[in-house]
């Protein structure tokens, strides 16, 4: 599965970058939004078949706290400690750690608290995170455990990595999943101006 | 994200009231395997068409490639240490 989520998206890079003519971007984004669309619909087939998911949920709830609590945090620690080597005030560092990989919204926000150059580390930084998301979710499922897995995924894993998730664990993680998913999207727009205008 | 919920639930109720053979099950396996790599595959395409990206990759590439991979390390190390004790699942292959 990780080789083949690896290829999907550098021959997508490729073909973006060397195939596909730029005045289709504005149908790469509807197809983005068509493809998540009916995987959503496939994955709630798949919970809906399985009667033992929220009985599981009920004997485990503690997770739907502790998953974006231990997001929230280690994002918090990594953010810091990225801000120190690279020389960013932790009232910079801090927000930019806390798009938790959604970096449309991290990105807009930043520019205009800020500037457009903070901004742009933002976008970045969680474009990054979600790429690097899309590869670990399957190792981390396999080699760690299936709460580990959501940790990387961050806002996204109500979206985008939802049904990269959805492959790699199982249906009580999908809910918790969507779940934390929506705990840190609510977060984001909250977090980062607070952080920014508190700590400056 | 309330057009993402809307999808969710129609599924849920789909698979609620309609049931599925094990072959269909299956089935469905390999269409939502076909559909994540065409997920990729356009989000790839979106990122390789970014032309702005491309050229900010050069200037702040290290410093958003640190923050991606300290936030990211850290976030999978707390919610380990938080959830290590729940539900101990095999984790399946």
């Amino acid at each position: 599965m990780t080789l083949k989520i690896l290829l999907s998206v550098v021959v997508g890079i490729l073909a973006g970058k060397f195939l596909i003519p730029e005045s289709t971007l504005q149908y790469t984004e509807l197809l983005v939004t068509m493809a998540l669309n009916l995987l959503l619909f496939l994955i709630g087939i798949d919970l809906g078949r399985n009667k033992h998911v929220f009985k599981d949920l009920t004997a485990h709830g503690r997770v739907l706290f502790l998953v974006p609590l231990g997001i929230i945090l280690g994002s918090g620690v990594g953010g810091l400690l990225a801000g120190l080597l690279t020389g960013m005030p932790p009232y910079l560092s801090l927000p930019i750690s806390s798009g938790f990989g959604w970096y449309s919204l991290s990105g807009i926000l930043l520019s205009n608290l800020h500037s457009a150059e903070i901004g742009a580390v933002a976008f970045l930084t969680n474009i990054f995170r979600e790429l690097m998301a899309i590869i670990l979710i399957p190792i981390l499922a396999v080699k760690v455990s299936h709460w580990a897995a959501l940790a990387p995924a961050g806002a996204t894993s109500m979206d985008s990595t939802l049904p990269v998730i959805s492959k790699a664990t199982s249906p009580e993680t999908v809910v918790v999943s969507f779940v934390n998913g929506a705990v840190l999207s609510t977060l984001v727009p909250i977090l980062v101006p607070f952080l920014y205008n508190f700590l400056k | 994200m309330w057009t993402i919920l809307v999808f969710l639930v129609i599924g849920v109720a789909v698979g609620i009231l309609v049931p599925l053979k094990d072959r269909q099950a299956e089935a469905l396996g390999k269409l939502q395997t076909v559909g994540v790599m065409l997920l990729l595959f356009f989000m790839g395409v979106s990122i390789g068409l970014d032309r702005k990206l491309l050229e900010q990759l050069r200037s702040i590439g290290t410093s958003a490639l640190l923050y991606a991979v300290l936030t990211t390390a850290f976030s999978i190390l707390a919610v380990w240490l938080l959830t290590r004790n729940i539900g101990r699942r095999k984790p399946t292959p």
